[in-house]
Formats: structure tokens, C-alpha cells, sequence
């Protein structure tokens, strides 16, 4: 049985959530010590709102806003820990009150060139079967209540652990946990009916 | 253990990587069951697809390589606070309710039109000049024709035969009328369809019970020539 931090794609790297003296000189009006801060941690920001938003345009105005919320209220960050917990808590935050403000998401345009440039060295149907698990999952995790999308984005994309992803989430441990069971479940439900329903009219039965 | 427990605990130990020495149990069910196994397997599986999933969102995507420049241009500029941001939330309150008491406005003025009769309404009979010349002169149309029922009253009394004490004569004929007065008010008099009073007594007329008997009688008293004329002013009139 192995445990599922193995193999997981660590997006973020381990040294950005290390504090050091940044937050300090970026709190003494230092515009380079800002640009640091910047070029450290707009990666992980920008795919936490990529993977809520699914909108390139919205995920980077939730970076602008993020960055430039963290540098007006720099006086009030502590120098002693790391900031990216709290700048994924405002960027969260940030994507929802927007999503919910546009009602729907769009169709991504990550998934248009996905079933462009989809390997065609398969076979088919072993392409469209895989595809449209994906598909279903997609569906699945825009579907999630706003906690549970947070919690599988935080633990399953990024890589945090339960405890980083429960402070990041302003939770306790036992409550991501719960998130993360019920987030699962829900798509574990999803996928099998899912899965019967035909994608289009190719795959009807002739009468 | 019972399945559903084990694959419960299992998803669970092995959702988290908590499996651990206390754990022996489960993995001795693990080893005998192949449907919890199947459910695990799954359950891993899915995980699996799962990330690939949430790599999918983000891909290669990276921010715009003028975001740093916007950023800090924003960053510098002097943040609205205070008085600013009340100012602004007010006005755009405003704007808003200004819309919605239009749209209010709107809403009641052309419900009142309609509920005093200054529309046109087509009325069944009515023809397009007496429309437009009662639309033109916007004066409330009030109903004049409350005895459009009165001949037929009339007619009925003329021609009624005496009250029979047989009370199974009684109620075969009274069938008979009913089906009888519907046809009668419905065809010959749509005009009479006026007022609210008249209104209702003619959906009372429609809502004859064993339509089929009612049609037998009174083909059947066509036939016998006694009792063609409809005799709905023993009824007729009378809302209930």
C-alpha cells in the first residue's frame, strides 16, 4: 500500500514556503524585495486560480489583486512565517467571490487543445474512454462545493500536506480530512453513471 | 469484518497513507476479499486520474509577462479607503434602485391598464371597430347585457309542463336539461358572455356530469318532439 504523497506532482517548490528576511525588507518600502516576493510566489498563486477559474484572464486578475492586496497590508505580515499560506487563502477567496459573481465557467481553452493534440498512437478507444473519465472528473470538481474544490486543489494539485492545506483552508486537520473523503466520494459517485451515458450519436446503436 | 466497513476504513487509511500496525486486520480482509480489493483499486485509480485531471487546468499556463509592470503600478497608486469607498457603493445603490423603481413603475402602470379595461380586449362577438372605438374613448366598458338570458327564460316557462311528482321522471329530465342548456347558451348565445355573473353560470353549464347520458336524452327527446326547447329557466340565472 503506498501512500499517496508519493508521486505527487509537487507544483510548488519546497524552499518557497521557507521565511526569510523578504517579508522584512518589502516592509521597509523595498520595491526589489517586493519583485522577489513576486517572482517566488506568483507560480503557486496563479495555479491555484487557473484550477478554480479555469480562465486564464480571470486567474490573472486574481493574481494582480492578490499581489497588490499583500503589498498594501505588508506592515501586518509576519516576517517569521512564510507567506503563501496566507496569499493562497486571499487568492481563493478572490477566485470564488468572482466565479460566483459570473455564474458559469467557461469551456477551458487548456481543454480545447487537450483534444486537439490528444495522442493519437492509442488506441481510440482507449483515447475516448480515457478522455472522457477526464471530462468527467472535470465536470466532477466544478460541481464540488467551494471547501472541497479548495481542499483536492490544495492537496492533490499543489502537494500540501493535511496540515499546511488545513491552515491554508483556515481549518483543523480532521476537517480537511473530511473535505477531502466527501470531495472523493462525491466523485466516485459521478464517475460510474457518468460513464454509461453515450458522448454523442456516433456511439448509438443502430435500430 | 463486514465489507462495507473494511472498504469504508480502507478508503480511508489509504486515502491519507494512515495505514499503520492497527491496520493488520483490514489488510487481512484485503487479502481474502477481492471485492474490496476491486473497490481500493478503484478508488486508487481514480485518485491517479484525478491529478491528471487537476494538472490538465493548469498546464503550462503562466501569467502574462506585463503582470509585474500592472502590478506595481497598481501597488503604487493611492488605495481608495474611507469616505472613496462609501461615495462609490452609494451611487452605484443608487443607480440600481433608480432601474428597479422604473422597472416597478413600468410594471404597475400597465397592470392598471389592463385591470380597468383602457386595453383593448377582444371579447367573443365584439367586433374590431367596437374595440377600437372603446379603446379610442378609454372609457371603463360596464356591462349592460345582464338579461341575455331572459328569453330563453321566457321561452322555457312558455312551454314548461307541470311539475310531475314522480321523482325518476324528475331526474331523467333534469339530466336532459342540463345537457340541453349547455348547447343552448354555448351556440346560439356567445355574445351573452358578458359579465362575470353570466361567466359562471355558463361554466357551471359545461361541468355537466355523465355527458354521454346527458347527449342519449336529449337526442331522445328531439326524437319525441315534447321536450326540444331548452328549458333552462328552471335553473338559469343562478350562481352557485
Amino acid at each position: 500500500m503506498t501512500n499517496p504523497h508519493d508521486g505527487r506532482a509537487a507544483q510548488v517548490p519546497v524552499e518557497a514556503r521557507q521565511p526569510d528576511d523578504l517579508v522584512e525588507r518589502m516592509q521597509g518600502g523595498d520595491l526589489d524585495a517586493f519583485e522577489e516576493f513576486f517572482n517566488r510566489y506568483q507560480r503557486p498563486i496563479y495555479a491555484t486560480a487557473l484550477a478554480i477559474t479555469r480562465d486564464p484572464f480571470l486567474a490573472e486578475e486574481v493574481l494582480q489583486d492578490c499581489f497588490v492586496k499583500a503589498y498594501r497590508v505588508r506592515e501586518r505580515l509576519d516576517p517569521a512565517r512564510s507567506p503563501l499560506p496566507w496569499l493562497q487563502r486571499v487568492a481563493i477567496n478572490l477566485c470564488y467571490s468572482r466565479v460566483s459573481r459570473r455564474k458559469t465557467l467557461p469551456e477551458p481553452i487548456t481543454n480545447l487543445i487537450t483534444n486537439l493534440v490528444v495522442d493519437l498512437s492509442a488506441r481510440p478507444d482507449q483515447v475516448v474512454e480515457s478522455r472522457e473519465v477526464l471530462e468527467v472528473l472535470q465536470r466532477g470538481i466544478d460541481a464540488l462545493p467551494p471547501k472541497q474544490q479548495t481542499a483536492i486543489i490544495l492537496y492533490y494539485l499543489h502537494g500540501y500536506s493535511l496540515a499546511e492545506a488545513a491552515e491554508i483552508a483556515d481549518c483543523n486537520v480532521g476537517t480537511m480530512k473530511s473535505r477531502l473523503h466527501y470531495a472523493l466520494k462525491a466523485l466516485r459517485v459521478r464517475l460510474p453513471v457518468e460513464r454509461r451515458i453515450p458522448v454523442g450519436p456516433a456511439l448509438r446503436v443502430p435500430e | 469484518m463486514k465489507c462495507a466497513r473494511a472498504t469504508r476504513e480502507l478508503l480511508w487509511l489509504t486515502r491519507f497513507g494512515e495505514l499503520g500496525p492497527s491496520s493488520q486486520p483490514h489488510l487481512d480482509h484485503l487479502a481474502g476479499c477481492p471485492h474490496c480489493r476491486d473497490e481500493v483499486g478503484f478508488d486508487r485509480a481514480m485518485v491517479q486520474q484525478l491529478r491528471i485531471a487537476l494538472a490538465e487546468r493548469i498546464d503550462t499556463a503562466q501569467p502574462s509577462p506585463h503582470a509585474w509592470e500592472v502590478i506595481l503600478e497598481r501597488a503604487q497608486m493611492p488605495e481608495p479607503r474611507g469616505m472613496d469607498a462609501v461615495l462609490h457603493w452609494s451611487g452605484a445603490l443608487v443607480a440600481r434602485l433608480r432601474i428597479a423603481t422604473a422597472m416597478a413603475g413600468t410594471g404597475l402602470a400597465v397592470l392598471l391598464a389592463l385591470n380597468m379595461n383602457v386595453l383593448p380586449v377582444a371579447v367573443p362577438g365584439e367586433s374590431a371597430s367596437e374595440i377600437e372605438a372603446s379603446s379610442l374613448l378609454q372609457v371603463p366598458r360596464i356591462p349592460t347585457d345582464r338579461t341575455a338570458l331572459v328569453p330563453y327564460m321566457v321561452q322555457s316557462e312558455a312551454s314548461a309542463e307541470p311539475a310531475r311528482p314522480d321523482p325518476e321522471a324528475a331526474l331523467t329530465n333534469a339530466r336532459s336539461r342540463a345537457s340541453q342548456r349547455t348547447e343552448t347558451v354555448v351556440i346560439e348565445s356567445p355574445s351573452a358572455i358578458d359579465t362575470p355573473f353570466q361567466l359562471r353560470v355558463v361554466i357551471r353549464l359545461l361541468q355537466t356530469p355523465d355527458p354521454g347520458q346527458a347527449d342519449a336524452r336529449y337526442e331522445a327527446s328531439e326524437d319525441g318532439g315534447t321536450n326540444s326547447t331548452p328549458p333552462v329557466g328552471t335553473v338559469s340565472g343562478e350562481p352557485s
